[in-house]
């Protein structure tokens, strides 16, 4: 999968963090893949959009996040035919057991807490995209 | 004493006069003693156990908390007991006169000691009624048949109930086991009381003299228990109450009182309940027991427990109810109250937990973000030539880390032996060497040594109990001697039975023993931050995990020397 091409998704309903990700993947020339959506309402109504329209490859989920929040929408992406395939990666400051147990169970592809200093959080991004995009084979982005 | 009238049952060639005359009496007190015998299981099925909360497992019985007194207050339990005999000046105790008070005490030693006994073996009840047989059959040495009463016996059995229930609180503080202990032991004691009293109204047709002698007292000792009897001819209009039946009914004067005085009292909803009760006890020829409100003509509102047996007449048929009515409203209204203090007092442990991990979230993403920022703030002065600048951050960064750890702890204290986890055997050794294994390395790095005698079995919560050893085994190896390698030695002193008294100790850098209560306290550290890292947490946690445990954990130290942590621990956490 290329990566220059593909796109990425990030649900995440706090600012500041969406500012802190999106200039890690600056650092990586990526900042122009990344799309938002600020709570779990609008990530399905974004995943559900226009079926011909390309679907990322893949999710940043924050757990915690107004109307819906990531672990309802991790079960509705999950249970649904198409969006189901996409790796999603659970990013989130809780380190509950419950939330990592139930998010694998429910079918996450992995669970990241959210580091705590930038340059941890470029390390953790660098790794994430170096693993999926050139380890790992994604499945096909489009429909 | 006056004179009385001595009914000897034992059975002599051919009926003598008094036999004759007491025909009747006699076959129903063969019916009665063998109503009493019954098998004590079918008496539950109508004395029910349906008053005691139905919790199964771990709630904890009269049987344990008899053994509980037995082992460890029976000396205290048969000071209080004779203490109260002394100062209700029952006339019984004037048949042990010429005791001495240590011999008084040895025998009471014995009686108390073997009721406890049967409490823990689950016979008090038959033996009780077997006391009852002798006394009545006067096959009790040294205690003559016309010497006790009754109403002796009621007041007796009260004030051993009240001496017995003083140790309650040192045996358990959960509510729902002090409501249900509380209640086997009324079971018990009402049972027990009601065959007493019946057994007057047995004796009251042939000895009318002893009888009225005796009333005051039994009137006082129904007083004091808030219990009245009553003897109804099955049939009949009207039933003979005593004078504290009563006085729980709100009534004043004639103690022959009309059905239609008994019913009225008894709302009309519940009428059909206690009546069925009445209809299946004749009918079937078991023990009536039965539980309902009333309402007073004052308007006052009581909850009585009703009991009462059947007596068969000459030809097996039934012709009379007689029996007790207690009034149990203050005691239904502190179980009520206890109940309900238990269930507000678990909600309210349930919103702490909430509010320590909702606080906590809200504590720590603000703090996540200073941390973050200042983190990039530091890495944008790099290049910038003020030291000053660079110095003020990095202060703001260790700063964060220092609340966010202490944010961790609070919550690791929170938590600390919170969670409902079942007790089990857990093998201390098996324990303490897996904490070997988790520090193998810092073990290694020092140099350290850990002796551990072998520690015997203990009921207790396996996680707490690792907890507890892990922070002082980490502990001992944190404040060590920088001269000499650690030598942490774990083992066990002599205790009473029933307890573990476990040692563990180090040869450490000790501190100065005055300080050796604040240690356990929350956060409390006897050195600046630079010294030792730790947040002072770990020793409040041991605290909470031993007294959850209902033990004790002490300290003894000395400077450059050492410290000792002792750790006290009942074997059995049932």
């Amino acid at each position: 999968m290329n990566r220059k091409y593909s796109k990425i998704l990030i649900a995440d309903d706090d600012f500041d963090d969406r500012t802190l990700i999106k200039k890690a993947f600056k650092e990586l020339n990526m900042e122009n893949q990344l799309q938002f959506a600020a709570d779990g309402v609008a990530l399905m109504d974004m995943l559900n959009e226009k079926e011909n329209e390309m679907k990322p490859s893949i999710i940043f989920l924050d757990l915690n996040m107004p109307k819906k929040d990531g672990r309802q929408a991790l079960r509705e992406i999950k249970d649904n035919e198409t969006l189901r395939k996409i790796p999603v990666i659970i990013f989130t400051t809780s380190q509950s057991k419950d939330d990592i147990d139930s998010t694998y169970l429910t079918g996450a592809n992995c669970f990241i807490t959210k580091p705590r200093t930038f340059s941890d959080l470029l390390k953790t991004v660098k790794n994430i995209v170096d693993f999926w995009f050139e380890t790992a084979t994604l499945p096909g982005a489009a429909v | 004493m006056g004179e009385s009238v001595v009914i000897n049952l034992r059975r002599t060639k051919g009926p003598s006069p008094i036999l004759k005359k007491y025909r009747f009496l006699f076959n129903d007190l063969n019916t009665m003693t063998t109503l009493t015998t019954k098998k004590n299981s079918d008496n539950d099925a109508v004395f029910g156990k349906e008053n005691v909360p139905k919790n199964a497992a771990n709630i904890q019985s009269l049987g344990a908390f008899a053994a509980f007194v037995r082992e460890n207050y029976l000396e205290e339990f048969v000071t209080e007991e004779l203490k109260n005999l002394r100062s209700k000046d029952i006339p019984l105790m004037k048949l042990f006169t010429h005791l001495s008070d240590e011999q008084l005490r040895q025998m009471t030693v014995v009686s108390l000691t073997k009721f406890l006994t049967d409490l823990v073996e689950g016979t008090a009840y038959e033996e009780a009624v077997e006391s009852l047989r002798k006394w009545e059959a006067d096959e009790l040495p040294g205690i003559p048949k016309n010497a006790i009463h009754p109403s002796d016996l009621v007041l007796v059995y009260y004030i051993q109930k009240v001496a017995l229930l003083n140790f309650l609180p040192n045996f358990t503080s959960r509510a729902d086991e002090v409501v249900h202990i509380m209640l086997e032991l009324e079971d018990y004691y009402s049972k027990v009381q009601d065959d007493a009293i019946q057994l007057l109204f047995k004796l009251q047709k042939g000895a009318e003299k002893e009888v009225r002698l005796r009333e005051s007292q039994l009137r006082e000792a129904q007083e004091l228990a808030l219990i009245g009897s009553y003897d109804w001819e099955i049939g009949s209009e009207t039933a003979i109450c005593s004078p504290e039946m009563l006085r729980i009914l709100g009534r004043e004067g004639d103690t022959v009182l009309s059905t239609k005085e008994l019913w009225d009292p008894i709302p009309d909803g519940e009428k059909g309940r206690v009546a069925d009760a009445v209809q299946n006890s004749i009918e079937t020829l078991s023990p009536y027991e039965c539980e309902y409100p009333i309402a007073t003509q004052d308007g006052t509102i009581k909850t009585v427990k009703a009991r009462g047996k059947v007596i068969v007449g000459v030809d097996g048929k039934p012709t009379r109810m007689v029996g007790t009515i207690q009034d149990i409203t203050s005691q239904k209204k502190s179980e009520e109250s206890i109940l309900r203090k238990s269930q507000e007092l678990e909600r309210s442990n349930e919103d702490l937990q909430r509010f320590a991990s909702v606080a906590s979230h809200d504590l720590k993403e603000p703090l996540r973000k200073i941390h973050t920022f200042a983190d990039m703030l530091s890495e944008n002065l790099n290049t910038d030539p003020n030291e000053e600048s660079k110095d003020y951050v990095q202060r703001i960064l260790t700063s964060c880390g220092r609340m966010e750890r202490a944010i961790e702890d609070l919550l690791l204290y929170s938590k600390a032996g919170v969670e409902k986890e079942n007790f089990a055997r857990v093998d201390l050794n098996k324990v303490i060497e897996e904490i070997q294994e988790d520090y193998e390395v810092i073990i290694r790095h020092k140099k350290a040594t850990i002796q551990v005698h072998k520690l015997p079995p203990i009921f207790a919560a396996r996680s707490q109990m690792r907890q507890l050893f892990q922070n002082l085994i980490s502990n001992a190896l944190k404040f060590s001697n920088p001269d000499a390698s650690p030598v942490i030695e774990i083992g066990c002193n002599d205790a009473e039975t029933g307890w573990l008294n476990i040692f563990i100790k180090d040869n450490g850098i000790g501190f100065d023993e005055k300080y050796s209560k604040q240690i356990f306290e929350v956060f409390q550290r006897l050195h600046s931050k630079d010294e030792y890292e730790g947040s002072g947490i770990g020793l409040s946690i041991c605290k909470k995990i031993v007294e959850k445990h209902k033990g004790e954990i002490t300290v003894k130290s000395k400077l450059k020397e050492g410290t000792t942590f002792t750790i006290k621990l009942p074997t059995d956490n049932k």
